[in-house]
């Protein structure tokens, strides 16, 4: 069951916004702690998502017109992409991490493997200008739209004025970004009193409780911290993660601690997508802990996990899927104009 | 109404749409002052394009101006709304506007942005990214932009980039100034680049595009040598 919440403000603000259609009340689901996101200068609006969607599937945002947010963040694959390590932007250049998958964003406290970007309306600007992602920039995306009648029209709807800017570009994906909830797997059913565990996933959602929801955190399966989880370093990429953003010598090797929801769909795994199974995740905490400084304390004594234990695991982690999310119509390509 | 008497009202209507637009419009900057915010070095005022007595050639040169306030007699007057001013040597006029209020001898802003609008999300104006001023890889605003060439600077060329941001501790860099000065019809800002110039490293800090000391050392020194004076 879904409550409601109002994010505040929404509607004083929705004259100032010059948004033309009803704030829409972004959804918390029952047991979820209130959403970070709070910026009262962009109420949901029907239009506004309706064009944060385009934005999302629109190619030129990128320099040479071949790739948009889509083609690393794909919808039936929890918006990651899926069989890639490492993503590939415009002219087949390889990045350096995997695309997380995305879901729930409006309750991230940060973006980006490292927590780079401090707010969800900034985010498309990393990617956008990233010179192995899109390697544009939003002054030239910008420009193009306003050539367009068809986007001229839909900011209007959206914004009150046919007025092209990077603010509105970045609100309305944003607005698209925020509709993306995953509440819905058998694992909510199941805490809904819908539906009920087998005795193997039973199982294997007490040894989750017991050696992997410290970080991984009930409900959205993450406490949005950054955690140093034993990888040890890839010398090529030479990633340091937070500590490139910080500067702390405290941060080196840590992530920020992904959600676990769709991961049965997410893989690869792994800020740099090393890991193309769960079986080989689960390896890893038993027996891939490398020791260093900054380790999570957490992981300081070895996880202790029998073959059939990490199945019961498994077999919890799959509950974590959420088909109505995965296929939901409303987060696919829009019907071409 | 007889057809004559409305021709008689009709001129007179007119004058006084008139006077009152003359009232609305030509009074009330008259009330006010008017901010001329600009940059200069050693006294002289500089553009891009111009060569500072350092010998430096400035290429870029960008600041904001932010979250003025105006005071009398220690009192706030005046909390300017959507306080933020993207000040561009190239375009002079960005230094430029009207502050509709008398009567203060007190102004004090940030040379920078805030770091409350540095984490708020999107905003427009002399605040949207396609300004050029927001980092991408890093979220925050770059509060003081200063690009060209340097006979000191051992970048290639002689190239110089100086991108002051950041809003978190330890490495803050927005400065609040706060001047006495005469609420007379224009009020002028000026920066003097030139202090920050004589101390800057050009060996080995002649790029600086990441919230660091470096960043924070260099925003102060600017802070430090803007003059607040009306004319």
């Amino acid at each position: 069951m879904l409550s409601k919440f109002i994010l505040s403000g929404i509607t004083a603000f929705l004259f100032l916004s010059g948004a033309t259609s009803d704030p829409i009340t972004l959804p918390v689901p029952a047991g979820w702690p209130a959403p970070q996101y709070d910026n009262p200068r962009n109420p949901l609006t029907e239009s506004g998502i309706a064009l944060g969607r385009r934005l999302f599937y629109e190619p030129l945002l990128s320099r040479d017109s071949t790739v948009s947010c889509s083609n690393c963040h794909l919808s039936f694959t929890a918006f990651t992409h899926v069989d890639h390590a490492l993503s590939h932007g415009i002219n087949d250049r390889i990045g350096t991490r995997n695309s997380p998958a995305l879901m729930n964003l409006a309750w991230s406290r940060s973006f980006m493997w490292d927590g780079a970007v401090n707010h969800l309306d900034m985010q498309a600007l990393a990617p956008i200008s990233s010179p192995v992602e899109m390697d544009f920039n939003i002054q030239g995306v910008t420009e193009r739209l306003k050539a367009s009648e068809d986007y001229r029209s839909m900011f209007e709807k959206a914004f009150g004025s046919g007025e092209i800017t990077g603010e509105r570009i970045l609100k309305a994906l944003a607005q698209f970004e925020l509709t993306l909830v995953s509440a819905n797997s058998r694992y909510d059913r199941i805490k809904a009193g819908k539906d009920t565990f087998t005795a193997q996933e039973k199982n294997g959602y007490e040894l989750f409780q017991k050696h992997c929801n410290s970080c991984h955190t009930e409900p959205l399966f993450t406490n949005y911290q950054f955690e140093n989880n034993g990888l040890k370093p890839d010398t090529i990429l030479n990633d340091r993660g937070r500590a490139g953003i910080s500067g702390n010598p405290a941060d080196d090797l840590k992530f920020k601690v992904p959600t676990l929801r769709n991961i049965e769909i997410s893989h690869p795994y792994m800020h740099d997508g090393r890991f193309k199974r769960l079986k080989e995740v689960l390896n890893h905490y038993t027996d891939g802990i490398e020791d260093s400084p900054t380790l999570s304390p957490l992981l300081k004594d070895k996880i202790q996990l029998g073959s059939r234990e990490k199945t019961d695991l498994t077999a919890f982690l799959l509950t974590l899927t959420d088909r109505d999310f995965l296929f939901n119509p409303d987060f696919r390509p829009p019907a071409p104009k | 109404m007889p057809r004559n008497e409305r021709v008689l009202i009709l001129p007179t209507m007119n004058y006084l749409f008139s006077l009152l637009f003359c009232m609305t419009a030509c009074l009330l900057p008259a009330q006010g002052a008017r901010i001329h915010a600009h940059a200069s070095c050693r006294g002289r005022i500089v553009v891009t394009g111009d060569t500072l007595p350092l010998g430096i050639v400035l290429q870029t040169a960008r600041f904001y101006l932010s979250d003025f306030i105006f005071y009398r007699q220690g009192q706030e007057v005046l909390r300017e709304n959507n306080s933020y001013h993207l000040v561009d040597l190239e375009f002079p006029e960005s230094g430029e506007w009207a502050i509709h209020t008398s009567g203060f001898d007190e102004i004090s802003f940030l040379l920078g942005t805030d770091s409350l609008t540095n984490v708020s999300g999107a905003y427009g104006g002399d605040l949207d990214p396609v300004k050029g001023m927001y980092w991408t890889w890093n979220s925050g605003y770059i509060n003081v932009k200063l690009e060209g060439f340097s006979p000191q600077s051992r970048g290639r060329n002689g190239e110089f980039a100086l991108h002051l941001g950041g809003y978190m501790p330890p490495f803050q860099t927005d400065y609040r100034v706060q001047s006495g000065v005469t609420s007379s019809g224009h009020i002028h800002i000026e920066l003097d680049v030139c202090p920050m110039f004589e101390q800057t490293d050009w060996n080995s800090h002649f790029n600086v595009m990441s919230p660091s000391a470096e960043a924070a050392r260099l925003t102060e020194l600017l802070g430090r040598s803007i003059r607040v004076y009306a004319e």
